[in-house]
């Protein structure tokens, strides 16, 4: 076999797993960042106060305002939201590609932290479903940026 | 069997091809410098013709895959028009060019012999804008630069690159000391 026929079986046998790998990886990263819209929201010990924002969020519905607008704890949509920082608008519309395929396909999240939030939603205390929804928000910060 | 999502190929199509081309220019230069020094070349010309050759293969896959994708779907017209992608056109033209470029690169290669090695040598002397133009497209574009293994991978190739340059077109001490003498 000559020299250029190797060069060419190594770098086409190279390119194409390559390709494969790389592809590979970034699918890998996807369930990690899917599963945490769906982790259970019941860990009380570790409770956060609440912002000054949720409570804002939490007066304009019980004026029924603007009831649809989402707040701070709305969790499988912020996380996404809050990781397209000004300097990474650039990548943003595709960078969530793959986290909106999973997500949009399985909306099973939002409705999962509904029947949980509607104490929260139209009560001044916070409820135990307060409590891990900035946690998950935060986890999803970090899942992101790995 | 994850990696077969097409925008997660798309992605690593469009990594693999930077690299193999970035490689391709890299290996040329590299093997221009040998020549410079009187060097035997090695096998770097065969390397830098198959990574040049793999380097289109892999882009023609990016861009097709890029017909076919359903979240942020191009039609023909915008992968092969410049500008007139409504999305990110600077960077994607930037892109497009590059791709008639290289494809322009390898065809004259292939028939250099017909059109004669003195005219394919200065058409090939243009190349490193190639490298330049997907560079370019690729920071730009590219939804993975901000990520470190990637960053790292664009801006080695850049420091190699203008180092490779610097040594290709700096001029020989003899032609140096002459120049200050007159």
């Amino acid at each position: 076999m000559n020299k250029q026929k190797l060069a060419n079986w190594v770098v086409s046998i190279g390119s194409t797993a390559l390709v494969v790998s790389i592809a590979s990886i970034f699918g890998n990263q996807v369930p990690a960042q899917v599963a945490n819209p769906n982790k259970e929201p019941n860990d009380t010990n570790k409770q956060e106060p609440i912002g000054p924002s949720l409570v804002a969020s939490n007066s304009n519905l019980n004026n029924g305002s603007n009831v649809s607008v989402p707040t701070n704890s709305d969790v499988p949509a912020k996380p996404e939201a809050n990781q397209t920082s000004p300097t990474k608008s650039m990548a943003a519309p595709q960078t969530q590609a793959p986290v909106h395929k999973p997500v949009s396909s399985a909306p099973v999240a939002p409705p999962k932290s509904v029947p949980s939030t509607p104490s929260r939603a139209f009560t001044p205390t916070p409820s135990p479903a307060h409590v891990s929804e900035p946690k998950q928000v935060h986890k999803h910060t970090t899942t992101r940026a790995s | 069997m994850t990696w077969l999502n097409t925008w997660y190929l798309i992605r690593s199509a469009g990594i693999v091809a930077y690299l193999l081309i970035s490689l391709s220019v890299l290996t040329g230069l590299y093997g221009q410098i040998r020549k410079k020094q009187k060097k035997k070349p090695g096998v770097y010309p065969f390397f830098h013709d198959s990574l040049g050759n793999w380097g289109l293969v892999i882009t023609l896959l990016h861009i097709t895959l890029l017909l076919f994708d359903k979240y942020q779907p191009f039609t023909i017209i915008e992968v092969l028009v410049p500008f007139a992608s409504n999305y990110k056109s600077t960077a994607v033209a930037f892109g497009i060019i590059g791709f008639y470029f290289l494809a322009f690169t390898i065809f004259t290669t292939k028939y250099r012999a017909k059109m004669g090695i003195k005219v394919w040598r200065k058409l090939h002397m243009l190349t490193p804008l190639l490298y330049v133009f997907v560079t370019i497209h690729g920071i730009l574009s590219g939804t993975d630069s901000e990520k470190l293994g990637i960053f790292l991978m664009y801006t080695t190739s850049l420091l190699i690159f203008v180092l490779l340059l610097l040594i290709r077109f700096k001029k020989p001490a003899s032609v140096k000391s002459n120049l200050t003498v007159n």
